[in-house]
């Protein structure tokens, strides 16, 4: 049995008990669901070490003691643990953050979380098409839901734009699933690997279209990212965090899986043009944006552009960028969510005006999250971005100039983000720091993240190195799964 | 591949940080000594006193030469927030993924 | 014959789905859209498990085992079984779907009440 798989029965769980518990003892509400993280994020971490002493560096389960193609598969390799004990993490640190944030403990708001979180990590559990659709499913579902969650105008706005056009994603996924199911006869990943090694087919290219469709506009690749900067703009902070990291670090998984461990096919080509459109459109969409939550999505939208780039050239600089992207885009929304606390303002302008005063740690936390996103020494963003620049070099320089220039546009626009909210002339006077330990613990912890990895930029590289082994040969992966 | 000529980089920041702080400090230093020695309590522009607070910069007044020398406004109005339209890039994306695929595979 | 035609009228069942869910704007109608296009999905998993003259795939009066459940069951009946998974499969996404159109149909309650409309036309409060 694998230990992290606990998690996704713990979070569903943790969903059903939640309402319950909402209905007499309300503050025991973000107990449970701080509770279930952290026994998911512990669960996740005790696997490394059971992943590490395994022969082949892949665990695999099958449900009810059913044989491989017939049974539902668990099946997870280093690249699955990174996602999901990111995954967790940042659940934990997005469940603690909304303690406070969200004012009079909502018990819906609770449930629907763990439900996004135990989406996100089944996704990353399952070794079956179809199992990856439904937890998919799962995770927009609850993501459409948290979007309306204010029920505001703009909130049910975002909230139906995501979900027609999510839903149209998840119906092509769907397509390409049963086009997958007419062509093999079987829906296990492992096994439509065997089955479409050796015999191409004119339907393979189509099924991976609109796979691949689905999962882009999921994880927001230009030009199916509109959806992204209406929701994040709409949806509670904590969420937003989770939204704009674990969520689209998860649907990057899913398209990784599906090209390399299935198909086995590296689309370099269309992967860097669709990379390059991405960085440069969000990163010059950001420099216009009066709302920090716009600016931020943006952002997000295009260190993605860097990731696909990085996937087409270099694996393992993608996968050290994937994580390191996760942890910045967490920290941004989060020190975000922390200055806006008490209030629903989120455009810059009117913020440079008002009164907050925030605590010290909050600007510094930005700051970081900030600089690391454009890429400055000594900071996570950095090691990473630099084995991506030197990796494209070789091969494609005019990649490698356009990732740099909108290192420069991110560098820009960060800036006068973080000019405009911390330090622009109203900021002298205020009604005192805001100092709650749920909020400074996450921000804290990812600072923290942030400079060990910008700092030990070796051992981020030496793991990601692994991750990336054992994603270039699928070989591995398709006989742990079939002959155990 | 590795990141062995990161450490001259690191130590070069390792410099320029501490510059900064130092910088940093001293500038600080300076600037309250600065205030408390000309009891500077009031803001001043164009001959007038003005509340602190109302000398915020607009946010459409960073990089608008940028902006406007390349052309970029016109990226953002086409994000015209009606929803048929952002299905049809879906849809019109769909079809050129598919046709290069099946061009290519 | 008939698996010919049930793919027929799933691929125009799907092509309705994708020119309701682009053409119109009313938000009911999008949504309509959207459930007319999974359905054509659902038709063509289930013509991809048809069998013509196939016998409902359920097994009885055999000693059940995990491991060697393939091997207990005589072949000729097994060739004229239909495929069962994509029954299952079609179930399970018609649940999904069942959930996405209901909580739609909420929001699209809510956008009523509050921008007096359900044209998408009008809803460009988040824009740019």
């Amino acid at each position: 049995m694998i230990p992290s798989f606990l998690a996704i029965p713990v979070l569903l769980f943790a969903a059903f008990l939640i309402p319950l518990a909402g209905i007499h003892k309300k503050k025991l509400v973000p107990l449970i669901a701080a509770a279930a993280t952290l026994i998911s994020f512990i669960a996740s971490l005790m696997t490394i070490p059971t992943l590490l002493n395994s022969t082949n560096k892949i665990l695999t389960h099958q449900m009810g003691n059913w044989q491989a193609p017939y049974g539902i598969t668990i099946a997870i390799d280093s690249f699955s643990l990174m996602i999901i004990t990111l995954t967790t993490f940042i659940g934990l640190l997005a469940a603690i953050f909304s303690k406070k944030y969200i004012k009079h403990s909502k018990p819906e708001y609770y449930s629907l979380l763990c439900l996004l979180l135990a989406g996100l990590t089944g996704m990353a559990h399952t070794g079956d098409l179809f199992n990856l659709f439904v937890f998919l499913e799962i995770t927009s579902i609850s993501s459409y839901a948290l979007t309306a969650f204010y029920t505001e105008k703009k909130s049910c706005e975002a909230s139906i734009k995501y979900l027609i056009m999510g839903a149209f994603a998840t119906s092509l996924i769907l397509l390409g699933i049963a086009l997958t199911y007419g062509l093999t006869g079987t829906l296990n990943m492992a096994d439509i690997a065997r089955a479409t090694n050796n015999n191409p087919s004119p339907t393979i290219p189509v099924i991976i279209g609109l796979l691949l469709t689905g999962l882009a506009l999921k994880s927001a690749i230009v030009p199916l990212h509109a959806w992204k900067p209406d929701v994040l703009e709409a949806t509670p902070i904590p969420v937003g965090a989770i939204f704009a990291s674990a969520s689209t670090a998860t649907c990057l998984y899913a398209i990784i899986r599906i090209l390399y461990t299935i198909f086995d096919i590296h689309l370099t080509t269309l992967m860097l043009a669709a990379g390059t459109i991405t960085m440069l459109t969000g990163a010059i969409l950001a420099m216009q944006q009066d709302n920090i939550l716009r600016l931020l999505a943006y952002s997000a939208i295009s260190q993605v552009g860097y990731i696909m780039i990085a996937f087409a050239t270099d694996t393992t600089s993608a996968v050290f960028h994937l994580f390191n992207i996760t942890i910045i885009e967490a920290l941004l929304f989060l020190s975000v969510g922390a200055l806006l606390i008490n209030t629903k303002e989120t455009g810059m302008t009117k913020l440079s005006t008002m009164n907050l005063n925030p605590h010290k740690i909050i600007p510094a936390a930005f700051l970081i999250g900030a600089l690391s996103n454009a890429g400055i020494p000594l900071l996570n963003g950095f090691s990473s971005k630099w084995l991506i620049y030197i990796t494209t070099l070789e091969t494609y320089p005019l990649i490698t100039i356009a990732a740099v220039l909108t290192s420069a546009l991110t560098l820009a626009y960060s800036i006068k983000a973080y000019h405009m909210l911390f330090r622009s002339a109203g900021r002298r006077e205020g009604e005192g720091p805001v100092t709650n330990p749920s909020i400074l613990i996450p921000l804290i912890t990812l600072i923290i993240i942030c400079l060990y990895f910008g700092i030990f930029a070796e051992q981020g590289e030496l793991i990601s190195q692994q991750i990336a082994e054992s994603l270039a040969n699928n070989n591995i992966y398709i006989q742990a799964v079939l002959n155990k | 591949m590795t990141i062995h000529n990161l450490d001259l980089i690191l130590a070069t920041s390792l410099l320029i940080a501490a510059i900064f702080i130092i910088a940093k400090n001293k500038m600080q230093y300076r600037t309250r000594k600065e205030i408390s020695a000309a009891g500077k309590t009031k803001t001043y522009a164009c001959g007038q006193d003005v509340n602190p607070r109302e000398l915020t910069t607009a946010q459409n007044t960073f990089y608008r030469t940028f902006i406007k020398t390349f052309k970029l406004g016109k990226l953002k109005k086409l994000h015209t927030g009606l929803l048929t339209d952002y299905l049809y890039w879906t849809f019109a994306s769909l079809i050129i993924i598919l046709t290069i695929l099946v061009l290519i595979l | 014959m008939i698996t010919v035609y049930s793919l027929t009228a799933a691929v125009i069942l799907i092509a309705l789905g994708t020119y309701a869910l682009l053409a119109k704007d009313n938000l009911i109608k999008k949504i309509i859209g959207l459930g007319i296009f999974t359905d054509g999905i659902h038709l063509l998993l289930i013509s991809i498990g048809y069998k013509e003259e196939g016998i409902a795939p359920i097994i009885r009066d055999i000693h059940f085992n995990h491991a060697t459940a393939v091997n207990a069951i005589n072949t000729s009946a097994l060739n004229a079984m239909v495929d069962p998974l994509p029954q299952a499969l079609v179930l399970t996404s018609i649940v999904i779907e069942l959930s996405i159109t209901a909580l739609a149909l909420v929001i699209i309650i809510q956008i009523h009440k509050k921008y007096n409309t359900i044209n998408s036309k009008h809803l460009r409060r988040l824009k740019e």
